[in-house]
């Protein structure tokens, strides 16, 4: 029975009526609209625009972001945030980075593609920096409703349609499947009008986009002469990736021709080496650079003294008694026989000395004739010296040198041999127990390079603040009492806390061109 | 009956025993292994022992009346450090009350260091050795133990001899010497010897040169060995040293080296073995007394302790003073006099007990450039300080200087000032100030000593100084070299003066060296005074004879100086000496501005460009004090004033009465003048100027034609004040000033100066002008009439009313026509 009173019957409810009465016959319309529709899709989020004709040439960093969406929460997650200073914000933002935001997850995974790119020439504040992105199709008709997102304004802009988030927000295009944002719209047009010859060329942008490895963020820097470090470095490239427990950053440098010129007595006879491990201590340091030390020495002074001023040991020479000449062109003899292995610790703090004092602990290659040579060559003290008097004294049975300074023996440098190298300690203690037990320096070390260092930032902070507790309880701390250094330890301990190791190994590139190298951050588990 | 006889006699027997005196004694090997630093001397640099000559080693008495029962002893030590004490104290035995445990070193300057963790004293004593410090800490338990145990029923007896040629003043060959070497003899019912404790004073420092880190105890270490040899066998010998700051021992003939050595400890033992076995002993009773006392304040409080530990103890008629540290042989001695006139037999002065408080000096070397003043820490005033808490401990009345603190003075307020009234002994009165002013007084010494010192003064400025004090606060060693430095300075002040300033200290409570410092620092330093001396255009002014009336003398002073403190006037009355009224500002203690009961006036003002003070004696303002507390005219006054040479960059007037006349021509009538007044001016050269026309500015100013009569006076008068009465032209705008208004009036009142030191004419500029906006106050002094006129600058910037100040007490005015 039907319910209709036909005066509420209106016409276009009665065609509707009659086209539901004819369905089986629109759906092949129905099917060549979807169609039509379909082709429009296609078409409308087709690839359109290579990714080079907005990217500019010749600029100053150029960096590729791959699959930061879905490494994002690894990145957020990583300790290395927790040691950062608190003014940089880096655990606010990755907290940030890692919650869920108002845009559906979904959203967000079409809108950002896979390989991401960031490019621009302000390294002091990155006012000018361009991110491009290719958006899914998905992505590019989520765009096309941007009308209907709260906050986006266009901007006609001379008919290049940008778009602006909020007031104050970055302004960004689309091209195709491509999303250009950036904060500055100068950057932006000029980035949608580029010329051919203005675009990055295929072959660079081929390079930077085909070296996939396990990075996060790759890129390339290039430094002028009044960016920092851009006197000595033209540029920078450099691959991240940031575990939850670790980081790894691998870099490569390209110096300058003033500083490659500079730095040629250093760099020439570098080449990367399997190198010694050092005593292990709270930092260490492992170098060699195929010369000895008193060459790195010579030619480092060099780098910094004006061509015709004195060299320091010519200034030095001048400075002194004939007698004191003498032992100044010793110890330049001895440390034209150290190299061209070299390796350094600093090994604690000892607050129980007279003042506290940090210890050190140097093994070096060196030919051990040579060094006995040079230590018997010192000759004894005067017959009328004290036993404590600050004259080097060397005992040929345990072939061992020590020169008496003030206080007790961790500030007593002593010097001594194990097989072809030479052992040098400010501290006797840790000179003989090192003497003492000659394996301790010879475990596997597998960096292959020019230079080591690895901090060990827990124990290192630590010995500090413990140094920096004792002085402030006796009131000895500069500008803190027992209570305002409190605070700083806290500050410092909290900070390094999550750090277990921080390695660096660099390499200097054959050609003496650059540095290449390799810093890895490896942290305490939760 | 005869058996509760026996059980009667026996109980009495064993209560007789038990009351009875008990002692045992022992010694424990302290010494450390090679490598150990040893402590006493800087010159070491904290480097550790190469050989062991002769053992170390801690000796402990146990003594005990079955009352009062204590644990003494002497250790091979240089000094018993804090840590050391601390740690004994824990592991002593229960059987003795911690606070009944004296613990004394023998202050060898090769026992072993190591066992100070300050920083700053480890220079002294090398590295800090935890372990170091716990064996010797178990050293000292364990001899006490040890002597504990070995306790059976004892007597005890004492006695003193002299010696004349093993000790001498270190400082001065021919200075005081403590001569005495007393000796205690404890021995069993047996009369076998238990221990021996010898008292002498005198440095142990005969191990040096080459011998440097030779572990060794020093002559007391030879002499307790050859006691303990010369005795029975058990015996043992502790060795006390005295009041020892400036003693040391006596050269041995051509001995040499560890001959030298021996011998002096070798002759001791064997003097006193002689008189040891002489001495008769009894069961004396023992008398133990001890305070935690509170020690004046140190300026250096981040090194040294606020309290420490003092004790006594009295064996019959025998008063042992046992002190924190190295007190002079001046102490001892006088604690030795007042000891045996309170009816002790014999006074043992002993150093280095219980704590090291570095030297303790008596007064009178406080201003001496010795190494014991620089390690003296606590100001002048520690002989008294000592007798006094060492009075309080005697059983005996023992006279120790009085220190009445004084009540609160009265600190009244009037309009733009403060004024208050001292009286009494010159500690007394600078008590009071120091009270009444305590809030001024410590930032002053805030705002000129700790303010410069944490910009970096007081350190050399050089090296690794420079270096080290970017990240290491250094005040400590900056306020420790300032102290002792300006101490010198202090030589030039009186005995008055000098007590004042130690009652201010303790009134303000805080250290004498930083009441000092406050006052000389931009002297020391070099540079200008922060505010005194910043501003120099202060104005003086003096009408004399008939210019002033009848009042035959007025002067005229403003104070300029930046800031807005209260004027402050205080009323001095001193038991001794003259009463004054000085005008200043709170926490101040030098006087620029002031004048006594006998009509000395003083006021200065500093010279331009000319600023800075000379560190050769004291400041201007404690010259000044001193005349107004003693100067009974203008001669004697002008005298001091012009002795002080080593003033520089000020012009100082100074007027009072002239018991011997001046004659001075008025219109023609000869008058004789008991009341003179000068400027002394210290420029380039010392220069003095006398009034002219009866009238006498800060500067000379040009005289009007008409008033440059030259007056009828004697030949010799004449030829000293000829070359003052020059008129100079190049005076300063605001004298010239006070001379257009004031040098019209024949005769010129209080009120005509008044005006004139307010005057601010609009066209000059704003520096030159009379009463300028750093002007403090303006005073006018009728010294015949012992009054002073002060009108101070109010918030506003005008000045207030006048308020008028008297003293007590003026002599006779004295003045006439010549006949």
């Amino acid at each position: 029975m039907s319910s209709y009173d036909d005066r509420l019957i209106t016409p276009s409810l009665r065609r509707r009526r009659r086209r539901s009465g004819r369905r089986g016959c629109i759906f092949p319309y129905l099917l060549i609209v979807l169609v039509i529709l379909g082709g429009f899709l296609a078409w409308y989020t087709r690839d359109s625009h290579p990714l080079r004709h907005l990217l500019p040439t010749g600029q100053t960093y150029n960096i590729v972001l791959v699959d930061i969406i879905s490494n994002r929460s690894n990145i957020s997650q990583s300790r290395v945030w927790e040691a950062m200073p608190d003014a940089f914000a880096t655990e606010q933002m990755m907290a940030s980075l890692g919650e869920h935001t108002q845009v559906p997850e979904w959203v967000i995974n079409n809108i950002i593609g896979p390989t991401c790119f960031l490019t621009g020439n302000d390294l002091d504040e990155f006012g000018d920096v361009l991110f491009l992105t290719r958006m899914t199709r998905v992505g590019k008709i989520i765009e096309a409703f941007h009308r209907f997102f709260p906050g986006i304004e266009p901007d006609h802009a001379g008919g290049l349609k940008l778009r602006r988030l909020s007031e104050d927000g970055p302004y960004y295009a689309v091209r195709g499947r491509l999303l250009a944002l950036s904060p500055c719209r100068e950057t932006l047009i000029k980035a949608l009008t580029l010329t051919d010859d203005h675009r990055i060329p295929q072959k660079t942008l081929d390079t930077a986009l085909g070296e996939s490895g396990a990075e996060q963020v790759r890129g390339i820097i290039s430094l002028g002469p009044e960016d920092p470090l851009g006197d000595a470095f033209k540029s920078l490239s450099f691959a991240l990736r940031i575990e939850p427990l670790s980081a790894q950053l691998e870099f490569r440098t390209l110096l300058t021709p003033d500083w490659e010129a500079k730095l040629n007595p250093i760099l020439d006879n570098a080449q990367a080496v399997r190198l010694d491990p050092p005593v292990e201590g709270l930092i260490e340091v492992s170098a060699n650079l195929g010369i000895t030390l008193s060459e790195v020495w010579s030619a480092t002074e060099a780098i910094f003294r004006d061509d015709d001023e004195p060299s320091a040991w010519d200034t030095w020479k001048d400075a002194l008694e004939e007698d004191e000449q003498a032992e100044l062109e010793l110890f330049q003899a001895l440390l034209g026989m150290i190299g061209p292995g070299l390796r350094l610790t600093w090994r604690d703090i000892d607050q129980h000395e007279m003042f506290p004092l940090p210890t050190f602990v140097a093994t070096a290659d060196a030919r051990p004739g040579t060094v006995i040579g040079f230590f018997e060559s010192l000759g004894p003290p005067p017959e009328d010296a004290m036993p404590w008097e600050s004259f080097p004294r060397y005992d040929p049975e345990q072939q061992r040198l020590t020169i008496p300074m003030i206080g007790g023996p961790s500030f007593e440098p002593t010097f001594g041999l194990i097989g072809d190298a030479l052992v040098a300690s400010t501290s006797a203690m840790e000179a003989d127990t090192l003497l003492s037990n000659p394996n301790e320096t010879t475990t596997p070390f597998p960096y292959q390079g020019n230079l080591f260092i690895r901090v060990r930032p827990v124990p290192s902070v630590n010995e500090l603040m413990d140094t920096g507790r004792l002085l402030a309880s006796q009131n000895l701390l500069r500008g803190h009492s027992a209570e305002s250094f409190v605070q700083t330890a806290d500050l410092w301990e909290r900070k390094a806390a999550p750090l277990d190791e921080l390695t660096a190994v660099i390499a200097v590139d054959e050609d003496g061109s650059g540095f290449r190298g390799e810093l890895a951050i490896t942290c305490v588990p939760f | 009956m005869k058996n509760v006889l026996c059980v009667f006699i026996l109980t009495l027997l064993l209560c007789l025993q038990a009351e009875a005196f008990e002692a045992g004694a022992a010694r424990v090997d302290i010494t450390p292994r090679l490598g150990t630093p040893l402590a006493g001397y800087m010159a070491r640099w904290g480097r550790g022992a190469i050989e062991v000559h002769d053992n170390l080693w801690a000796r402990a008495v146990y003594l005990s009346d079955g009352e009062t029962s204590v644990f003494l002893v002497s250790a091979d030590l240089c000094v018993i450090n804090p840590e050391l004490r601390g740690r004994v104290l824990e592991l002593a035995p229960a059987e003795v009350p911690v606070d009944h445990i004296i613990l004394t070193a023998t202050h060898n300057h090769s026992g072993h260091g190591g066992m100070v963790e300050d920083i700053l004293i480890r220079p002294f004593t090398g590295r800090f050795m935890p372990d170091v410090l716990e064996a010797t800490a178990q050293g000292f338990a364990e001899a006490m133990r040890e002597a504990y145990a070995n306790r059976r029923r004892a007597a005890i007896g004492f006695d003193t001899f002299t010696q004349q040629d093993l000790t001498v003043n270190r400082r001065d060959e021919d200075g005081p010497v403590d001569p005495q070497v007393g000796v205690i003899r404890i021995e069993d019912a047996d009369g076998t010897a238990i221990a021996f404790i010898t008292n002498m004073a005198a440095h142990p420092t005969t191990v040096w040169d080459d011998r440097m880190l030779s572990i060794s105890a020093d002559f007391p270490g030879f002499f307790n060995t050859e006691l303990e040899r010369l005795s029975d066998p058990g015996s043992v010998s502790l060795f006390l040293n005295g009041a020892l700051g400036n003693q040391r021992p006596r050269s041995q003939g051509d001995l040499e080296g560890w001959e030298r050595t021996a011998s002096i400890g070798r002759t001791l033992a064997q003097r006193t073995i002689e008189v040891a076995e002489s001495i008769e002993c009894s069961q004396e009773p023992l008398r133990f007394a001890y305070t935690t006392a509170s020690l004046p304040p140190t300026l250096v409080p981040d090194v040294l302790p606020d309290t420490t530990v003092l004790q006594m103890l009295e064996i019959g008629d025998l008063a042992m003073h046992f002190f924190p540290g190295e007190p002079c042989v001046e102490l001892g001695l006088d604690l030795r006099t007042r000891s045996l006139d309170s009816g002790y037999t014999a006074q043992f002065s002993v150093g280095l007990a219980n704590d090291h408080l570095f030297y303790f000096v008596p007064r009178s070397q406080y201003t001496e450039s010795i190494y014991e003043n620089e390690m003296s820490l606590y100001g002048p005033g520690m002989e008294d300080w000592f007798n006094r808490h060492f009075a309080q401990l005697a059983s005996r009345t023992v006279p120790a200087e009085a220190y009445d603190i004084p009540p609160l003075p009265p600190l009244e307020e009037y309009p733009g000032g403060l004024f208050s009234a001292l009286a009494g002994t010159p500690y007394q009165i600078g008590y009071q100030r120091g009270q009444v002013f305590r809030e001024a007084i410590h930032r002053r010494y805030e705002d000129r000593v700790l303010g410069p010192i944490a910009d970096g003064h007081g350190l050399p400025e050089e090296g690794w100084w420079t270096l080290a004090s970017r990240f290491l606060n250094l005040d400590t060693i900056a306020l420790w070299r300032l102290g002792y430095g300006a101490r010198p300075l202090l030589a030039g002040l009186s005995e008055t003066t000098f007590r004042e300033l130690e009652g201010m200290a303790d009134g303000a409570h805080l250290a004498f060296d930083g009441i000092w410092l406050s006052e000389v620092m931009p002297m020391l330093l070099g540079q200008d005074d922060p505010d005194f001396f910043e501003l120099p255009y202060c104005t003086l002014f003096a009408a004399v004879g008939d210019r002033a009336g009848a009042d035959d003398l007025l002067v005229g002073r403003n104070l300029d100086r930046p800031g807005d403190e209260p004027v402050t006037v205080l009323q001095i009355t001193p038991t001794t000496g003259r009463q004054y009224l000085e005008i200043g500002f709170p926490g101040e203690i030098g006087i620029f501005t002031g004048m006594n009961n006998a009509g000395v006036v003083v006021a200065v003002e500093t010279i331009e460009d000319s600023t800075t003070q000379s560190p050769d004696g004291p400041p201007i303002g404690y010259v000044l004090r001193e005349v107004l507390a003693e100067a009974d005219d203008f001669s004697e006054a002008l005298t001091r004033i012009q002795g002080a040479t080593h003033l520089s960059g000020l012009r100082v007037l100074v007027t009072g009465p002239d018991p011997e006349g001046t004659a001075m021509s008025v219109e023609g009538t000869a008058r004789q003048v008991y009341s003179a007044a000068a400027i002394v001016e210290f420029g380039p050269e010392m220069h003095t100027r006398f009034p002219s026309d009866g009238l006498l500015y800060g500067t000379p100013v040009e005289v009007p034609d008409e008033l440059k009569e030259e007056p009828e006076e004697d030949e010799e008068q004449a030829e000293t004040d000829d070359e003052d009465r020059v008129v100079v032209v190049d005076s300063s705008p605001r004298y010239t000033r006070m001379h257009e208004l004031l040098s019209d009036e024949r005769i010129i009142s209080s009120s005509e100066i008044m005006d004139a030191l307010g005057d601010a004419t609009a066209d000059m500029a704003p520096d030159d002008r009379i009463y300028n906006e750093d002007t403090q106050f303006s005073a006018v002094f009728e010294p015949n009439s012992r009054r002073v006129l002060i009108r101070t600058r109010q918030p506003d910037g005008s000045r207030g009313e006048t308020q008028v100040f008297t003293l007590d007490e003026f002599p006779a005015a004295q003045g006439g026509d010549v006949e």
